[in-house]
């Protein structure tokens, strides 16, 4: 079952990453004669253009399913990178708190909680106000990475940082540093190792939050520009009455980005989640 | 000890204000500017309110205005409302608070027993079941399901669509009525965090040789699951709970906006949309505040609860 | 009738038919022809029940100098009386406070003169010396009161003198077109509870939405009961209104919901009575569960594309604009009729010139709405010296590829789905369009202070018919002349000549003179096309079937305007039933 999950998550992330390649139209393409159809899968004589639309089409004419196959490129990518950076910068000032301690511990855990208090929802609404207006999307999309790492790096922090505390008082931690092993070598061999778990159970909420963050921006009308598609603005078209109306394959994607993360949660849900590292077996 | 925490406090709050101050002047645009667009009023009425309201000043002078003012004990006036802000955040943080203890009263309050039976049946069908359900509803977006009740609730004639009260006022009954859906989607938004974790820590804490020993001598299973094994489990959710209290003043924000629950979180949203920097900084600072205090009660448990950390810190 | 020479039985035949003809015509062909005609009778209501109307945000204040936000005045104008207004229906001047007014033969001077017995909601009188406080707080150059400007004429103030106790007289410093509709939606305030504070400066501080409802008063047919914050505001009848029996509602309930989607949710479970505005895409939704959705027509907003004509544009797009067949061009590439059906569902009007066709009193009937055609845009560009390149895009004289930005303002969601389709139509003319999500007072600030952009999608209008209304817009000098504003000297000849036009109307007191030289000014506008004109959305309004009298109009404010005249077809009781 995990590892049906596991293969299951990877097609849908290769898919989805291969969305050029995958999508039967344009993203960007509007069929204006055939706006807000449901989904047909078979081509009407008469129709024009005679397109078949897995998934219908949006108000625009737009093929609904090739515009969840690019959102899901940019989301997927977004997602991953944003995580990649909360976690490392996450993994570095745990670890430097962990293991300094004093005041540098002190000063990394203020800021740290400084960054918990400062909600990146207002925080992307003032970058994207005072950043230049040409700035092209995937200048639009660096930002809104930035930002979620920015946000997301404090709470990994603070678990690991617990971690590192409590790994640094293991016996065989205690006998390594009497034997002489600096600080680094004991991060390396010892602490990280049981640090997986937390990493990994950190990086599954992240991955969703660039998702999130675009979908709570695109409530406010300022999420991943027209006519780019993108997971979060799929979402935030639900939010309109007359959208969940319309027919069954304006539904679909969410139905489907609600799989693909529930899928990502499987392969995680009997880590350990941050709590006390499973003691080795044999001291090392 | 506490004293520090108090001095780190402050200037956690000094830093937080400042950086909201900042943030706020530096995204272009103000209040009045939508008076722009009114075609009756001219350019220069426009600036001449602009500069009553001080508006012109830069924002360190600003701030500095409104520390002075705090020191005083006032929180500034709103621009947009024209009234002291105090009087426009208390009878919202009564609403906040009614929505925010219930839901995660809910949450705990279910998430602890699933995840005690969860634990005590890991590996097996139930723990399996729970896993699964703490995971959808991981994976649905909060916002996403309050639309989707709002949607319904439309659409049922029973369940109210949004509101604290309906227009014909019904008493605690009608309240409590359009409590349940806000309240669920917030309880169901907290309930797979604290599940997970209660579950996973009990079921790191069981494997502990000091459990594995008192099992094989004999103890009975209920005496160590309810002694040894909570006591350990006990750790990482207090920490979450302090975290927990951090946020509750903040964490319904969302729910509230979809929901029209009257609390501080349409306020706060139309306040930072119209740049209503005292109004903005209030509850901001109120957050701040409350994650400080949930953070140093945390501790303060967890000293308690474990010796350990007691001798350490 | 004559006998005419008939006999006796075809006499009475004829009699007969002359009864059921003018039976006929009493009682079916006059009320038929009535209603066909729009006209709605005036039902006489029954007194009792309370209306609901849901609002997408809070009222900001009860102040009436600082209601700047439509929920406040949406409110406020259920408060307080004018000395006269205009009939949202008929668009004629009628007096309300005024029993009667006089103007001189000049337009300079106006006699007012009061209804006698008037009182303020808390039983205060209401006299000449109210009316000249009144003045007195709007046009204080220190209160900064937004009524202040629409009273300046050329600059200078109107005065208003008392001469007796009952009667006012207003002078006029210069000839002013619009007349008596200057003295719409000017409240009149009660001195004996704002004098204090107008002497100590604090008129700003008075009035906010937590204040006692003891401590104002007004003259409409309502009086505040209790404010709820965050939730709701309750008005109750003012007992002392001067149209007894009315208003026939007991309470008027505000809610405050947040969104439209919100609006319509608590509509549809039966919480609200009243949408005043929904949006073309909510119709067929509740059209389908069978709730009454007026049409009304296009209202008087217009919307459009605007460019950058300022000196501080980009360099690229500074030239391009300058051009006219350019901006010709990318006005014949729109698609217009695309946009009604798509984004609006057909409940929009294209239009022809800034004037909407629901001002019918303004409108230049010979203008027609562009039509969409691609290769007369390509055929403008390419008159221009631009060409297109082996990959489709445009290039200039230069070389350059011809790109540039849209900024949209995140508050209205057609506005955005207008840009959506504006960029692909532009794409296939070739050119490279960037749709920018702004927030509201960004994008503001970026067309009206920093002139920091490209082109953006904007809305204006909706306030009155009047063209004078509109100068800030149409003079150079003018902080709305949104695609180059405040200028301190015309910048090309066609905007000296609107310039010219804008003075001569405003001081014109024959109608057709003012409608040929308005009219001439939106022939210049179609021509010169600083900004594209685009759609003009319908006014669409929806209640429930207990809501009575309701005159929906596309005058501000559409169904509320004659709130004293509405009633509720059953009284609600305190006890609704649980599962309705």
């Amino acid at each position: 079952m995990k590892h049906a999950a596991k293969w299951l998550i990877v097609g849908m992330a290769a898919a989805l990453l291969l969305a050029p390649l995958f999508a039967p139209y344009g993203e960007e393409e509007q069929n204006r004669s055939r706006a807000q159809e449901a989904p047909s899968w078979q081509r009407v004589p008469g129709t024009e253009p005679a397109r078949i639309f897995l998934l219908g089409t949006d108000e625009y004419g737009r093929d609904i399913f090739s515009r969840f196959l690019y959102g899901g490129r940019l989301s997927v990518a977004g997602g991953i990178t944003a995580t990649l950076l909360a976690l490392s910068f996450g993994l570095a000032v745990g670890g430097a708190a962990g293991l300094g301690g004093g005041w540098l511990d002190a000063t990394l855990m203020r800021t740290s909680e400084l960054f918990l208090s400062l909600p990146w929802l207002y925080l992307l609404l003032a970058l994207r106000a005072i950043l230049p207006l040409r700035l092209s999307p995937s200048g639009a999309f660096w930002m809104m990475v930035t930002v979620i790492a920015l946000a997301g790096w404090a709470r990994p922090a603070r678990l690991i940082r617990g971690m590192v505390l409590s790994a640094q008082d293991r016996p065989y931690v205690r006998m390594a540093q009497a034997m002489g092993a600096g600080k680094g070598y004991i991060f390396r061999q010892h602490i990280l190792p049981q640090l997986r778990g937390v990493i990994w159970a950190q990086a599954l909420v992240i991955f969703p939050q660039f998702v999130l963050a675009d979908m709570a921006l695109s409530f406010l009308g300022l999420g991943v520009a027209e006519p780019t598609a993108s997971w979060g603005g799929m979402l935030a078209g639900l939010r309109h009455f007359a959208v969940l109306e319309s027919h069954w394959g304006r539904v679909a994607p969410v139905v489907l980005m609600i799989v693909f993360f529930v899928l990502l949660q499987m392969p995680a849900s009997d880590e350990p989640q941050g709590t006390q590292p499973r003691m080795p077996e044999t001291i090392q | 000890m506490i004293w520090r925490r108090v001095l780190q406090t402050m200037l956690l709050l000094l830093a937080v204000s400042a950086a909201w101050f900042a943030l706020l002047a530096a995204s272009p645009g103000d209040y009045f500017d939508l008076q722009r667009l009114d075609p009756r009023v001219s350019a220069a009425t426009v600036d001449k309110l602009r500069a009553e309201y001080g508006l012109t000043k830069p924002w360190w002078v600003r701030y500095g205005d409104w520390l002075v003012s705090v020191a005083h004990g006032e929180m500034g006036v709103s621009i947009v409302y024209n009234e002291p802000v105090a009087d426009l955040l208390l009878p919202r943080c009564a609403n906040t608070l009614l929505l925010t203890l219930t839901s995660t009263a809910l949450a705990w309050g279910l998430a602890l027993p699933a995840g005690l039976w969860a634990a005590v049946r890991r590996g097996g069908g139930i723990d399996h079941v729970w896993n699964v359900a703490a995971g959808l509803l991981l994976a649905i977006p909060e916002l996403l399901l309050g639309t989707l009740l709002v949607y319904w609730a439309a659409g049922s004639a029973r369940w109210p669509a949004g509101g604290m009260r309906s227009a014909q006022d019904g008493g605690l009954l009608d309240i409590l009525r359009h409590l349940a859906l806000p309240a669920g989607v917030l309880a169901a938004g907290l309930f797979p965090i604290v599940f997970r974790h209660f579950r996973n820590a009990l079921a790191e804490a069981s494997g502990l040789p000091f459990v594995r020993a008192a099992r094989a001598v004999g103890v009975s299973p209920p005496r160590i699951w309810l002694h040894s094994v909570l006591r350990v489990a006990a750790n990482p959710m207090i920490s979450l709970l302090g975290l927990s209290i951090g946020g509750i003043l903040s964490s319904s924000l969302l729910a509230e906006v979809i929901f029209g629950w009257p609390g501080l979180g349409p306020l706060f949203v139309e306040a930072v949309m119209t740049k209503d920097t005292y109004l903005v900084l209030a509850p901001v600072m109120f957050s701040a505040v409350a994650l400080a205090v949930g953070n140093l009660l945390a501790d303060l448990l967890l000293m308690w609860n474990d010796p350990r950390i007691r001798a350490a810190g | 009738m004559s006998r005419r020479g008939r006999s006796r039985g075809c006499q009475k035949q004829y009699n007969r038919i002359i009864l059921a003809w003018r039976t006929s015509f009493y009682f079916l062909i006059l009320p038929l022809l009535a209603t066909a005609l729009g006209a709605q009778t005036v039902q006489r209501g029954m007194r009792g029940g309370t209306l609901v109307i849901a609002q997408r945000s809070e009222p900001k204040t009860l102040n009436p100098l600082l209601s700047r936000d439509a929920p406040s005045r949406e409110v406020l104008g259920r408060l307080s009386s004018d000395l006269m207004s205009v009939n949202r229906q008929t668009q004629k001047v009628e007096p309300v406070l005024a029993e009667w007014v006089h103007p001189s033969a000049d337009g300079l001077h106006y006699t007012v003169h009061l209804r006698s017995g008037l009182r303020f909601s808390d039983g205060q009188p209401f006299n000449a010396d109210d009316v000249v406080f009144s003045f007195q707080v709007y046009l204080d150059e220190k209160v900064h009161a937004v009524q202040r400007d629409p009273l300046l004429i050329h600059e200078k103030p109107v005065t208003v003198s008392k001469l007796d106790g009952q009667t006012v007289r207003i002078d006029l410093p210069g000839r002013y077109a619009p007349g008596e509709r200057m003295f719409d939606s000017l409240p009149m305030l009660p001195r004996h509870l704002l004098e204090a504070a107008y002497r100590e400066g604090k008129l700003n501080q008075v009035w906010g939405l937590s204040t006692k409802p003891e401590a104002m008063a007004g003259l409409g047919p309502f009086r505040v009961k209790e404010y709820r914050a965050g939730e709701r505001l309750v008005l109750e009848r003012n007992p002392y209104y001067w149209k007894a029996p009315q208003p026939y509602l007991d309470e008027i309930v505000f809610l405050f919901v947040g969104d439209e989607d919100a609006q319509i949710a608590r509509f549809l479970t039966g919480d609200v009575d009243l949408v005043n505005r929904v949006s073309a895409r909510n119709v067929g939704l509740l059209r389908a569960r069978g709730v009454r959705v007026e049409d009304l027509g296009p209202s008087l907003e217009y919307n459009f594309l605007l460019f950058n004509l300022t000196k501080d544009a980009s360099p690229g797009p500074k030239e391009w604009f300058q051009i006219k067949a350019f901006r010709q061009a990318v006005s014949a590439a729109i698609d217009r009729d695309g946009i009604v059906k798509l984004v609006y569902g057909g409940l929009a009007s294209p239009l022809a010139s800034p004037v909407s066709p629901g001002n019918k009193a303004w409108l230049n009937q010979k203008l027609t709405a562009g039509k969409h055609s691609a290769e007369q845009a390509k055929k403008l560009l390419s008159e221009s010296g631009f060409t297109r390149d082996k990959a489709g895009e445009l290039r200039d004289r230069n070389g350059k590829t011809v790109e540039f930005t849209i900024a949209t303002g995140a508050s209205s969601q057609e506005r955005s789905a207008m840009a959506t389709m504006i960029q692909a139509d532009l794409q296939a003319i070739g050119m490279k369009v960037q749709i920018v999500p702004l927030e509201s007072r960004s994008m503001v600030d970026r067309i009206l202070n920093t002139h920091q952009y490209d082109t953006a999608v904007m809305g204006l209008g909706g306030a009155d018919p009047d063209p004078v209304f509109e100068t800030n817009v149409w003079k150079s000098a003018g902080g709305m002349h949104v695609w180059n504003p405040e200028q301190k000297q015309p910048a090309t000849s066609w905007e000296a000549e609107i310039d010219r036009l804008m003075d001569e109307q405003a001081s014109e007191l024959k109608q057709e003179k003012r409608r040929e030289l308005y009219n001439r000014v939106q022939e210049i506008v179609a021509e010169e096309m600083p900004l594209i004109c685009l759609t003009s959305p319908h006014v669409l309004v929806a209640a429930q079937p207990r809501v009575k009298n309701l005159r929906p109009t596309i005058f501000d404010h559409y169904t509320l305007w004659n709130s004293d005249e509405l009633f509720v077809a059953e009284a609600k009781t305190k006890e609704r039933s649980a599962g309705r």
